[in-house]
């Protein structure tokens, strides 16, 4: 353990992750464990300990701003969390078991395809009799879960974003896998969580960016007290991480609150591009 | 919308505001505790180099002003904000009886105490 740390890289790395992370609705280990081992020399269980309490506070950070402009759909995010922390703990037991390098690349290709799929692209017209039809079909299906419905106000396009959730049984299911990849693979959970969201339960992007956040804070919250508890937390690390991270995620949460969602899309598929290739160079040993 | 969509969306709303406002007096009391450590740190040039001290140890620490005290009653305070918020939401819910939210949250504190049972047995 160094005796002291490059204080201005701390804050730094802080600010970036909570900044990125709330925007993304990402916890943002991705940016501080590589700093904290490769830059700043900390062996891997501490970097891991200060990134998921930073986590933790970056979550809480965004989800007190979301949720008081009703970006977070409160009601998915605690229905989602409840598949997503048993997946979480079943993929750290899994971790022991498996070998990761196929997983991880089949993976990262995945989340390439999920990229190419969350780019922001014109949507194909349908006659107006077809769109009836589905809609029909639709409300029947529905009716079931419209509790999980939500609306916001989206100042980008100044008007209120009224939404339905669809498919939450396929979205719990996804859920549990999406735990037991963030623990098997090492990946945070909003990197998974959004575009479940996004994509298979059709919710608009602030509204899974903002909720993802709120489940990001369930879901590490216990590893977070496992590795204070197993003594792989220091103050002097912590403390400035801590601080630096609730400012960058106060500005993130603010920049998403008033970006166009378009843009976020291409931020999120970009950096989600970013992530499985080095996930999968580094899984085929070519990052050195 | 009806009249009771309307209800239903204003009664979250009021719950999403009370939400925020016990994440943000949790953050800021963190954070006041946080700076008083680092601020005693600078102060004393105590050692930070030992991990965060066990909750035993947090009064005499307290007492004693040691920067480690403050700083970990701090981080204990930030991961128990998203437990308050879950108990705030299962309350909020009972009140207005809505039963999907209530069975939701009832099982996530289950699975939440259940897995750090699991994991730190």
């Amino acid at each position: 353990m160094p005796a002291d740390v490059n204080i201005w890289i701390l804050a730094g790395t802080g600010f970036g992750a909570g900044l990125l992370g709330s925007m993304l609705g990402v916890g943002g280990g991705f940016i501080i464990v590589p700093v904290l081992t490769l830059a700043l020399g900390l062996p891997i269980q501490y970097a891991i300990g200060s990134s998921l309490i930073s986590i933790v506070i970056n979550a809480c950070t965004a989800t007190s701003v979301y949720i008081r402009c009703h970006m977070t759909n409160l009601k998915l995010g605690l229905l989602l969390s409840c598949a997503l922390v048993p997946g979480a703990v079943a993929g750290a037991f899994l971790a022991a078991r498996l070998s990761s390098p196929v997983l991880t690349v089949i993976f990262g290709a995945l989340m390439i395809y999920v990229a190419y799929l969350m780019m922001p692209k014109k949507q194909r017209k349908l006659k107006p009799a077809q769109v009836e039809a589905a809609g029909t079909v639709h409300e029947k299906e529905h009716a079931s879960h419209a509790w999980l419905d939500g609306c916001y106000y989206d100042p980008a396009v100044n008007r209120e974003i009224a939404y339905q959730v669809h498919r939450p049984t396929l979205g719990l299911v996804t859920s549990f896998f999406a735990g037991v990849l963030s623990s098997l693979l090492g990946i945070g959970g909003g990197i998974v969580n959004v575009p479940v969201m996004s994509q298979f339960m059709k919710a608009p992007l602030k509204a899974t960016i903002a909720t993802s956040a709120l489940m990001l804070a369930f879901t590490t919250m216990t590893g977070a007290i496992i590795y204070i508890f197993n003594g792989y937390v220091v103050p002097y690390v912590v403390a400035p991480l801590i601080i630096c991270v609730f400012l960058g995620a106060r500005l993130g949460a603010a920049l998403a609150h008033r970006s166009r969602s378009a843009l976020l899309m291409w931020i999120f598929a970009f950096f989600l591009a970013v992530t499985a290739v080095l996930m999968i160079l580094k899984a085929l040993n070519l990052l050195g | 919308m009806d009249y009771q969509y309307d209800i239903r969306h204003e009664q979250l709303h009021r719950l999403n505001r009370r939400i925020s406002l016990v994440l943000r007096v949790g953050i800021a009391a963190s954070l006041i505790l946080i700076v008083c450590g680092l601020i005693l740190f600078l102060l004393s040039s105590a050692p930070l180099t030992a991990p965060l001290l066990p909750v035993t140890s947090l009064i005499p620490g307290f007492a004693a002003l040691n920067p480690a005290a403050f700083i970990t009653v701090g981080v204990i305070l930030i991961l128990f904000l998203p437990a308050a918020v879950l108990i705030l939401s299962l309350a909020y819910f009972a009140a207005v009886r809505e039963r999907q939210p209530i069975i939701v949250c009832i099982v996530l504190l289950v699975m939440l105490a259940a897995s750090l049972i699991l994991v730190l047995k």
